[in-house]
Order: C-alpha cells, then sequence, then structure tokens
C-alpha cells in the first residue's frame, strides 16, 4: 500500500508518505508559501522513496474545517492527481484527525475537538472511539459561539484544540473546568491511521473531491 | 483498404516528425470557469466555460469566497467534459497553461493548483499565463488575425487600457483607466437604472430604445492630453441624473442612451488619439465590453474612414475563456517556455511585465 497525506488546512501544510510500513513527513511551515513549495516537496518525498505519482495507491486529504484557501489548495492537488491517474481519494474531516491524534497520545475513548474558527466562533467537533481503534464522529461537525458550547451528556471526554485560550472568557463553567489538552497537534500517523481504514471499506472517490467548510454564511446578500 | 493503411502511416508519420501539442488551458481569474483544448496543427478543438453569474446575483456583485468554491467544484468535472468532447485523454496532453493573474487570489488558486498540479502529475509543462495577455491575443483564435504590430483596447468589468503590442509580450500601456473600469461603470449605472446585476448589456438593450438629444453627459478626459481614462465622474454625473429623472421607462432608457454615448465616445477619442500617436492602424479590441454594439459600430466606421483594420474576438470570447488562456500558453510553452513547479497566482500583475518569448525570466 503506497498512500499519500495532504493537510494543509492549518498554518503548516503536512505531507506524508506511506509505503507499506515506512512512514516519510514533511512540512511546509507558515514562513513559506505553501503552494510555492508543494509540488517540489511531494516530488523530493517521492523521488526519496523511488516511486512514481502514478504508483500511489491512494491520496487521502484534510477537507476541512480550517482555513478556506488551505483546504482548497489541498483537495486542488488530490484532486489534479487523482484525475490524472485515475487514484482514489480518501476524505478526512480536520476534526476527525484531531480526535484521532488525541486517541493516539491521550489513549481516550471520547473527544471533544474545538478549533478556534476565527470570528468568534468555534469548530467542534464529537468524537467516539469504535472498533478498529479509529475515532467516529458521533455529530456532524459544526461551527458555533463558544458560550453556546455543550459537553456530550454522559461522557466522561477530553477536549483538544486551541479553543479555550482562544475564547476562555466567553466558555461556560463547565467547559473551562473539563479537561483539556490545548497543544495537541495531529501528525500524519493520524491520517495514515484513518486513511488506510477508508480504504480498507472502500470509502474513496476518484476526480472531485469536494471540501467541508462547514462555515457556510460566508457573504451577505444585497437587499435590491 | 491499402489506401486507407498508407494514408494512416503517413498521418503518424508527420505527427511524430512535427510533435503535435495538445495544451489545456484553464481560466479561473473571476466568477467563469473557462477550460479549452487547443491543438497544434487544427487549432482549437474544444471549449466551454461554466459562468457564475446566476451565484453571485442576490449580491450585487462577485463574492470572492463563493466564487472559489464553485471553481473546485466546476474545473475538474469540465476538464473531463472539454477533454470528451475532443475525444482526447489527460494522457494526450503536452502542456498546461493556466491564469496566473491579475484577478481574484483565491479563485486564481484552484484553477493554478489544478492546473500546475496534473502538469506535474503528467510529467508535462506548465505555463501560468496573463488574463489580460489571454483578451490581448484572442483575436489570434479567429481566421482574419491581425499582424503585429496593432494598437489593442482592453475594456472589461476590471480593465481599461490601450495597448501598443509590438509581438507576443511586448507591450507598451498607452493609457489606463484612473479609477473605475469601463466595464465597472456600465455595471454600476446598470443599477442605478434597476436593472439586474451584471446589467452592462442589460443597459446596452434599453439604450436602443432611447432616443438621441434628451440627456447629455460629459466626455470625461477628452479634452486632457494622454491617454488614460476616468469613468467616475460618469457614474456620479448617471447617479445625479437617474435620481433627478423619476421612473418613467423612456426616461430611463433615455439616460441609457445618454450614458452609452459618453462611454462609447470617450473611448473612440482615446482610440483615434493612440492610432495617431503610434502610427499604427490595426486595431485590436477585447474584453467583456468589446461585445458592445455601439463600441463595434463606431470603431469600425472609424478604421472604414482611416483605411485602417478593426479585429474583435468573436462573441464568446469576449468574456472569460479558457480558449484564449489555451492559445497563449500553446504559443508560449512551443517557444520552449515553462514554469518551474510553483503553483503561480498573483492578484495584482502588469501586463507590462512580461516578456517575448524568446526572454525566459
Amino acid at each position: 500500500m503506497k498512500l499519500l497525506t495532504i493537510d494543509c488546512s492549518t498554518q503548516v501544510c503536512r505531507l506524508g508518505l506511506a509505503i507499506g510500513e515506512q512512514r516519510s513527513e514533511e512540512i511546509i511551515d507558515e514562513s513559506q508559501r505553501h503552494t510555492d513549495r508543494i509540488l517540489s516537496v511531494l516530488d523530493g518525498l517521492l523521488s526519496r522513496h523511488a516511486i512514481g505519482v502514478k504508483q500511489l495507491d491512494a491520496i487521502a486529504v484534510a477537507v476541512g474545517p480550517g482555513s478556506f484557501t488551505g483546504v482548497r489548495v489541498a483537495i486542488a492537488v488530490a484532486q489534479a492527481i487523482s484525475f490524472a491517474h485515475h487514484i482514489p481519494v480518501v476524505t478526512l474531516s480536520s476534526l476527525n484527525i484531531m480526535a484521532q491524534a488525541a486517541y493516539r497520545v491521550h489513549r481516550r475513548s471520547s473527544i471533544v475537538v474545538a478549533i478556534d474558527a476565527r470570528m468568534r466562533e468555534v469548530y467542534w467537533g464529537i468524537y467516539q472511539l469504535m472498533s478498529k481503534r479509529i475515532m467516529h464522529a458521533v455529530t456532524a461537525d459544526s461551527v458555533t459561539k463558544p458560550e453556546a458550547l455543550q459537553l456530550p451528556k454522559e461522557s466522561d471526554c477530553l477536549l483538544v484544540g486551541n479553543a479555550r485560550p482562544v475564547y476562555f472568557d466567553q466558555l461556560s463553567p463547565t467547559i473551562k473546568a473539563a479537561e483539556w489538552d490545548t497543544t495537541l497537534v495531529p501528525g500524519v500517523e493520524d491520517m495514515f491511521t484513518l486513511a488506510m481504514d477508508k480504504v480498507g471499506t472502500g470509502d474513496t472517490v476518484i476526480g472531485t473531491v469536494l471540501p467541508n467548510y462547514v462555515r457556510d454564511d460566508v457573504a451577505q446578500k444585497s437587499n435590491n | 483498404m491499402i489506401f486507407c493503411t498508407v494514408s494512416r502511416i503517413m498521418s503518424c508519420k508527420s505527427k511524430s516528425d512535427e510533435k503535435t501539442m495538445l495544451t489545456l488551458g484553464i481560466e479561473t481569474s473571476c466568477d467563469e470557469t473557462g477550460i479549452a483544448l487547443y491543438d497544434s496543427e487544427q487549432g482549437l478543438l474544444a471549449h466551454e466555460v461554466y459562468s457564475q453569474i446566476a451565484l453571485h446575483k442576490d449580491y450585487g456583485g462577485v463574492v470572492p469566497e463563493l466564487a472559489s468554491r464553485d471553481h473546485i467544484q466546476k474545473t475538474i468535472p469540465l476538464i473531463q467534459q472539454v477533454l470528451a468532447e475532443a475525444g482526447k485523454s489527460q494522457s494526450d496532453l503536452t502542456g498546461i497553461a493556466y491564469t496566473a493573474g491579475p484577478g481574484l487570489i483565491g479563485a486564481l488558486l484552484v484553477g493554478a493548483t489544478i492546473g500546475r498540479t496534473l502538469a506535474w502529475a503528467l510529467g508535462v509543462p506548465a505555463i501560468g499565463v496573463h488574463h489580460m495577455e489571454g483578451h490581448l491575443l484572442a483575436p489570434m483564435l479567429e481566421e482574419n488575425k491581425p499582424d503585429f504590430p496593432f494598437i489593442a483596447l482592453l475594456v472589461s468589468g476590471g480593465h481599461t487600457q490601450l495597448i501598443q503590442v509590438d509581438g507576443l509580450g511586448q507591450y507598451h500601456l498607452l493609457g489606463d483607466t484612473l479609477d473605475d473600469a469601463v466595464g465597472e461603470a456600465f455595471d454600476k449605472t446598470a443599477k442605478l437604472l434597476g436593472l439586474d446585476y451584471p446589467g452592462g448589456a442589460a443597459l446596452a438593450e434599453l439604450a436602443t430604445l432611447g432616443r438621441a438629444g434628451q440627456y447629455q453627459f460629459p466626455r470625461p478626459m477628452v479634452n486632457r492630453p494622454g491617454l488614460d481614462f476616468s469613468f467616475s465622474g460618469l457614474k456620479t454625473f448617471a447617479m445625479n441624473t437617474v435620481h433627478g429623472a423619476g421612473n418613467d421607462p423612456q426616461t430611463l432608457a433615455d439616460i441609457a442612451y445618454a450614458f452609452q454615448e459618453a462611454v462609447v465616445d470617450t473611448l473612440l477619442i482615446k482610440c483615434r488619439r493612440a492610432i495617431k500617436q503610434c502610427k499604427i492602424n490595426r486595431l485590436v479590441v477585447a474584453g467583456g465590453v468589446s461585445a458592445n454594439q455601439l463600441l463595434r459600430q463606431k470603431l469600425k466606421d472609424y478604421m472604414f474612414e482611416i483605411k485602417g483594420e478593426v479585429f474583435y474576438p468573436r462573441h464568446e470570447f469576449c468574456t472569460d475563456n479558457g480558449a484564449m488562456i489555451a492559445y497563449v500558453g500553446h504559443v508560449r510553452l512551443q517557444a520552449g517556455q515553462a514554469d518551474d513547479t510553483a503553483i503561480k497566482a498573483r492578484a495584482r500583475w502588469p501586463i507590462t511585465e512580461l516578456t517575448p518569448t524568446s526572454q525566459k525570466k
């Protein structure tokens, strides 16, 4: 199995390549324009493992929520490679990747992801460990006001993401008092884990991969 | 049967000798997804444009984020459609041209990323094309093409420029707008007249019902030397005229008539001045506003009078399209120009920064 992963939904762009048990990762940080470097970094990644792009078995891409432009860049790269060589694409929620990272680091089965969505809102996702050690969304990823956040009732969950420091004053006392990891950083291994599972179940598409922006009210209609 | 075989062999041989090039063009700089295929032997093979006008209508103008969201959904399916129409597959492509600017950065990035990545994945060269160079050379897609040098009037919703074109990539900016672009003035005045966005073409339609001499609009900048334009004053004049005029349909048509007449006159006066100044009597008119019938007629009459020639792209290539990008990309790729793997997208990019094909940047 040769799997390429692409995630540009945050300030850093993460590229990963898994070939059998071998794992490689490349990061383009915020000091560089992702679009200037992404293809040369991909080229280097594939060349180091002596494989051509058409030999890839699948591409996994983070489809959001996150930076609108970043998500589109990652998806455009995945779409083009997929279209060029009929390579299947696996789409992954950025929040699911975070939840998988939280499971990897903390071994907790109930995870709530809460990330700053700017504009005084938070991207919010509730995840639960299912079979094969895979985190699944309990409800659809959403965007909401920080003061409206509520924890799932029954669970003894861990919250992850930067929403706590960013919106501390707006959060309810229960949310503030909950257990948080605000510095968790997902790695390409989390994408590998989720993607391998989806490839296994045939949950893939070719060509037209679409973003999941979550935030859709991006413009106001004029009155006339 | 024998004849068929021979002719097939011959055609194969001639193809491999001449290295037929097939260039894909991708345009996503604003609110139209345009895709085309240009073949070095047969010219334009297929092209499609998907317009987002309906999407932006309720907002009274192009919403950049919505434009980008639409491009990412439409680009690959449209490429698939154009390849199918031409009976080609992605593996037949020998080069990819995409619009690298100027335009809306988020919208540009979608086409640029798809185009540059597709070229990389297929192992073929790519080139980022200047959107206005596409418009400038769109008449080259017609049978009756202009020879160099010529004067070009680029008139669209984003541009109003007079350019002396001495050859591919040899552009001298003669005049530019100091404020609004002419297409923008058309659309904004159309809105004042109660016409739906984008109302430029509807304004021209309404003007056909208007009467001459009912209103007199100024001809901005014509009494000043030079070839620059200014349309914001005309727009303000239109606003004041409309506000004092009431809603009578004939009055609105008369205002549309006077507005269009003033704009076309102004463009004509500046073109005349440029032609005299440069002593070049070939004129190319391109960009969305070049579809305006009154402008076409007036320029045609004038060029006939001075025994010059005027060239336009066909109607569908006046607005944004992939064909002009495929053509410019084809010419530059054929001359050996090609970009590195960086995905190029520039919101602003002066056309005078372009270089002839012999000088690589």
